[in-house]
């Protein structure tokens, strides 16, 4: 979800969010006595907050339910889901220091805060990744295909590059067809195949110089010889090929902090239900 | 879309194919059945992790392991409990219970009393737990307790308590600590000893002025009773700290004053040069502290023991004054010899006149006050010197022991000083406001109302 771009989103989610946190925090400083000991998250208040933000919490952790239930309308969009879930998710971690009075409690109490922390730090991070990579990967891959497609791509990439082989490797001088040919199957192919064996070619540059060092060969200039056209269709492959993998990379780079906020967010969910059995038990 | 697609796709439209049909050549038509690599990774991940997660949190849940779930430490007394929540914590989900109803707990009364034994509280009686709130890590919980704890009534006793009800320990009345307190700075009332027109209730004549101003040096010379004092008196010497160092000694004649009050009977009359010297010792041994009538009958006695002794009168007869065992028979001449010195002596001693420093002569009425007289005997007021000014409250003089006396006892409702004062009927306790100057909460020192008062106090709250 870009937010940069969307001053009206920015003033009104954002906007509620920090207007919350402002009444969390006053009516808590509010109801805070003059003793020297702040009031516990047992007590009502904090009782209280504590509710208010576990309630976020599982809203939060349902985003990821929202997938199993169909779109009816009262459930809400799913970009309503993700908004709530980002800044809700910041107020939540406020209400929880009110409910806690900003003490951290015992030994379970600050590895839940540890987690928590971290879960909210992961999501800021991936909030910002969707900031500029989905941006970038427009302007680095062009020719972004979806990410589970990309094997398939690139097999047939690479058929295409085999039938191109066999067809047009044709040379005045049998000995440079036969070095083009191994050169194809040591280099061009296994690059070309999912996932990519040879990093010759994954810098630009570097295929470049390949590619010229190919077309430099004896005979391969011949008048009725097909490899040239073969070699700029190769290099094209290639070419195609990298940025496939550079699409990868970015894919993995946009969704790989969800392997930490994803099982930290599910680690948190267990221990807040541990934390809240234990607690209102006793 | 990819150049070589693209490719692919203009050939087609040059066959006049609308569709190229080798679409799914470059697209798996079916990826959404097959499973994918990052998402199926993720799962198995966050299944590992929240089974992990879910099996050490059970585990924290075993007798031996709570105290993982303890917010803060528990007080040291009840740290043999730390690792047990049920062995304390009898009422389950009272902690949920707590958001509808605020007195509810889950400590019952009946596990605390399990091992204590405390004295009840005037008027309702809250849980135990209500007030001593665990878990804050505190090293002794009982001195621990909020204001608030005692705000909740003392606020607006007038809501908690019915004029001329009977508690079992009295019946109340709305009185000046009947008054809102809700913070010892705020609206604590001034304590009773100094409220205005206060007197300080002892029958005895005492002169704080007389005694601090002394030339202790002056008056030492050629008296070997006077060692151990500096050269002027102090308000230790006789204000002295009790075994716990908190409360002051109660004054004691025969600490605090017989070392310079004594109360020697001079033996008066005209004795043969060789008796002068038992005479001089008979006046220097004092008579006992103690009423009159004891004081007169010690004093004949030893009167009576003298003229035996040395012989002072003639007897002419046998003993005829009977006495009881183990003393001698008395002769009529020494018996009216000893009880004429008496009278002589006790028209001294029982003077009602209270002697001035430059008369060396101390009676009884030097500092107590006559009530009426009785068989020529004169009767004493009882000197009921207070030996606690505040009881309904504690005070530990050694936690101020960095402090003069004078700092706060010069700071009275009599607004005299104590080196001033000439009346023992002076008030000289130290005024709330001289208190709250250093008791001012954070910043200054505690100003707790446990600080002072006890709830479970035997005999008063």
């Amino acid at each position: 979800m870009i937010l940069y771009n969307d001053p009206k989103h920015l003033l009104r989610w954002g906007g509620l969010t920090l207007v919350l946190i402002a009444v969390a925090v006053g009516v808590r400083l509010a109801c805070e006595p003059e003793a020297p000991e702040t009031l516990p998250g047992g007590s009502q208040v904090g009782l209280l907050y504590g509710l208010a933000g576990g309630g976020i919490i599982v809203f939060a952790w349902l985003l990821s339910a929202l997938r199993f239930v169909p779109s009816w309308w009262f459930i809400g969009s799913r970009a309503f889901w993700l908004k709530g879930h980002i800044w809700f998710s910041l107020l939540a971690f406020v209400l929880i220091l009110c409910h806690s009075g900003m003490r951290f409690g015992g030994v379970f109490e600050q590895i839940l805060y540890f987690v928590f922390f971290l879960v909210v730090l992961t999501g800021i991070v991936g909030v910002v990744l969707h900031q500029f990579l989905p941006r970038w990967m427009t302007i680095e891959v062009p020719c972004e295909v979806p990410y589970e497609q990309i094997p398939q791509v690139c097999a047939v990439l690479r058929a295409k590059a085999d039938q191109d082989m066999d067809e047009k490797c044709v040379c005045s001088a049998p000995a440079t067809c036969e070095r083009i040919k191994r050169w194809y199957d040591d280099v061009v192919r296994p690059f070309l195949g999912w996932p990519s064996r040879n990093q010759l070619l994954s810098d630009a540059s570097r295929t470049a110089q390949v590619f010229a060092q190919m077309r430099a060969l004896a005979g391969v200039d011949h008048a009725a010889s097909k490899v040239p056209e073969l070699l700029a269709r190769l290099e094209e492959y290639c070419n195609e090929r990298r940025r496939l993998a550079r699409q990868e990379s970015l894919h993995r780079l946009l969704h790989g902090w969800l392997y930490l906020h994803v099982p930290l967010s599910a680690a948190m969910m267990v221990m807040m239900i541990a934390h809240a059995v234990m607690t209102l038990y006793y | 879309m990819l150049s070589a697609q693209r490719r692919d796709f203009d050939e087609k439209k040059k066959d006049e194919c609308p569709y190229p049909r080798d679409f799914t050549r470059w697209l798996a038509l079916d990826y959404f059945r097959r499973p994918r690599s990052l998402k199926a990774r993720r799962f198995y991940v966050t299944l590992a992790t929240t089974v992990v997660v879910t099996l050490l949190s059970l585990a924290s849940f075993a007798p031996g392991l709570q105290r993982v779930h303890q917010a803060c430490a528990v007080s040291n007394s009840h740290a043999m409990f730390a690792n047990d929540c049920a062995k304390c914590h009898d009422q389950a989900f009272q902690p949920l219970v707590q958001l509808f109803c605020k007195d509810a707990v889950s400590t019952s009364d009946s596990s605390c009393n399990a091992c204590h034994q405390s004295a009840p509280h005037h008027g309702n009686e809250p849980a135990c737990a209500s007030c001593h709130r665990e878990h804050r890590g505190h090293e002794v919980l009982a001195t621990h307790v909020a204001d608030r704890n005692c705000a909740n009534c003392h606020q607006d006793l007038s809501y908690h308590v019915e004029y001329g009800h009977v508690t079992p320990h009295r019946k109340l009345a709305f009185t000046w600590f009947h008054y809102p307190i809700t913070n010892f700075n705020r609206d604590h009332p001034e304590f009773a000893a100094s409220l205005p027109g206060a007197k300080d209730p002892s029958k005895i004549k005492f002169n704080h002025k007389a005694h601090l101003d002394l030339d202790l040096d002056a008056l030492r010379r050629g008296r070997d009773d006077l060692k151990g004092l500096g050269a002027k008196m102090t308000c230790a010497d006789c204000h002295q700290l009790d075994d716990e160092r908190k409360y002051l000694r109660p004054i004691n004649y025969e600490n605090h004053c017989a070392r310079c009050h004594a109360l020697n009977a001079p033996l008066v009359g005209d004795f043969a040069a060789e008796l002068n010297p038992m005479a001089a010792a008979f006046a220097k041994t004092p008579l006992p502290h103690k009423e009159p009538v004891v004081v007169r009958a010690v004093l004949r006695d030893r009167l009576v023991e003298f003229a035996q002794m040395h012989k002072v009168v003639a007897s002419k007869g046998a003993p005829s004054v009977p006495r009881p065992l183990p003393w001698k028979p008395v002769t009529e001449e020494q018996w009216s010899w000893a009880s004429e010195r008496a009278k002589e002596t006790e028209a001294v001693l029982f003077m009602n006149k209270q002697w001035s420093k430059v008369e060396p002569l101390t009676g009884c009425s030097h500092c107590h006050i006559e009530k009426e007289r009785v068989g020529g005997l004169p009767v004493y007021l009882r000197t009921e010197i207070p030996t606690r000014w505040h009881p309904h409250s504690v005070f530990n003089h050694g936690s101020h022991r960095s402090m003069n006396c004078a700092d706060c006892h010069d700071r009275n409702a009599a607004k005299i000083k104590v080196a001033d004062s000439q009346s023992a009927a002076d008030v000289l306790m130290p005024t709330l406001q001289s208190c709250q100057e250093c008791h001012k909460g954070p910043g200054g020192a505690r100003n707790a109302c446990v600080e002072c008062h006890r709830y479970h106090a035997r005999q008063s709250p």
